[in-house]
């Protein structure tokens, strides 16, 4: 397993720490942007575990879970995957 | 046509878990749109929500400084309460859209720091600006149709104890970070009490309201004590977000 880190600026900071092979393990998303409601942060961390490390992969999730009816301000489906991404090295 | 009210709660300088404990309390609460200033004592470092306090804190250095550090149900960045005036606003009635109930209530306190002379304007998403430099941070949540919004205006700024305080991404960057920040952020260098005068003024204008002052009530007070110290002032809160 490995471990992966990124700060990447969308309209807000997203930083990103993840243990992966090739799938993802374990995530922790934080960063300065907003999300309402604050608490499912959790529920995106959670449905990204288990994900394979592919950016359309990992987009299509954030979409699934940006269309559950919470509401991101700060950034978008594109930008938090591609945070996500950022941290995955694939050889 | 009667003008609306908004209730006026100015409280005097109170711990970092205090006032996060009160505004927490006056969303559960208060059922008039209602209006908070205040400040901080000690000085404290408040986390945005989605922040890891450890990647963003040195917590031992705020422990020697006796700086309090606390973490926000609101998201954001992180933001060294010094010499400011904070201002919470708890309403019902909002716009929908998140970019607009900014607009709506940054529009408040630029139009009470017009009353103080101060040309300021909104700088999307969530900054007040004056002379392109920033001096006012807000941040919002909405929990159970009731949506507050919390801001600081700065009124000085010690950029060096604020990155004694807080951490950079990169060590090796922190003198041109430290400079940056310095070029982009302002403190109005007015008193309290004049800015706080103006703020009140801008938010009677933009709601067209009349504001009716008014303490903190007795259950309000005890709410917010439960959540001062079962919630802000923990460990648990402050470095696990998960809770």
């Amino acid at each position: 397993m490995r471990d992966g880190r990124n700060i990447y600026k969308a309209q807000k900071l997203i930083k990103v720490k993840v243990k992966y092979d090739d799938r993802i393990r374990e995530i922790e998303i934080n960063g300065d942007f907003f999300l309402h409601p604050e608490e499912s942060i959790a529920d995106l961390e959670r449905m990204l575990v288990g994900v394979e490390t592919n950016k359309e992969k990992i987009r299509q999730k954030v979409k699934e879970f940006l269309s559950s009816g919470v509401e991101a301000f700060g950034f978008d489906a594109e930008t938090m995957s591609e945070a996500i991404i950022g941290a995955i090295k694939v050889d | 046509m009667e003008k609306m009210k908004i209730r006026l709660i100015e409280t005097p300088a109170k711990s970092a878990f205090m006032n996060m404990g009160i505004d927490e309390a006056l969303m559960n609460l208060t059922t008039l749109p209602t209006l908070r200033l205040y400040s901080w004592k000690p000085p404290a470092v408040s986390l945005g929500y989605f922040q890891n306090v450890t990647d963003e804190v040195n917590v031992e250095k705020c422990r020697e400084l006796g700086v309090d550090v606390v973490r926000r149900v609101t998201g954001g960045g992180a933001v060294f309460h010094d010499t400011e005036l904070t201002y919470s606003f708890i309403t019902k009635n909002y716009p929908p859209g998140i970019l607009e109930s900014y607009q709506l209530i940054c529009g408040a306190v630029i139009k009470g720091l017009a009353k103080v002379g101060v040309n300021a304007a909104f700088a999307p998403l969530n900054d007040i600006v004056m002379g392109g430099k920033k001096i006012s941070g807000n941040a919002q949540t909405r929990k159970k149709s009731v949506l507050l919004q919390h801001g600081t205006i700065l009124l000085q700024v010690d950029v060096e104890k604020m990155f004694s305080i807080l951490k950079v991404p990169d060590e090796k960057m922190k003198d041109k970070i430290i400079k940056n920040v310095k070029e982009r952020v302002v403190g109005l260098n007015m008193p309290f009490d004049n800015v706080s005068d103006g703020i009140k003024q801008g938010f009677a204008e933009q709601f067209n309201a009349q504001l009716a002052p008014s303490a903190v009530t007795a259950e309000e007070l005890l709410l917010a004590e439960k959540f001062a110290n079962d919630k802000y002032s923990s460990t648990e809160w402050l470095f696990e977000k998960r809770v």
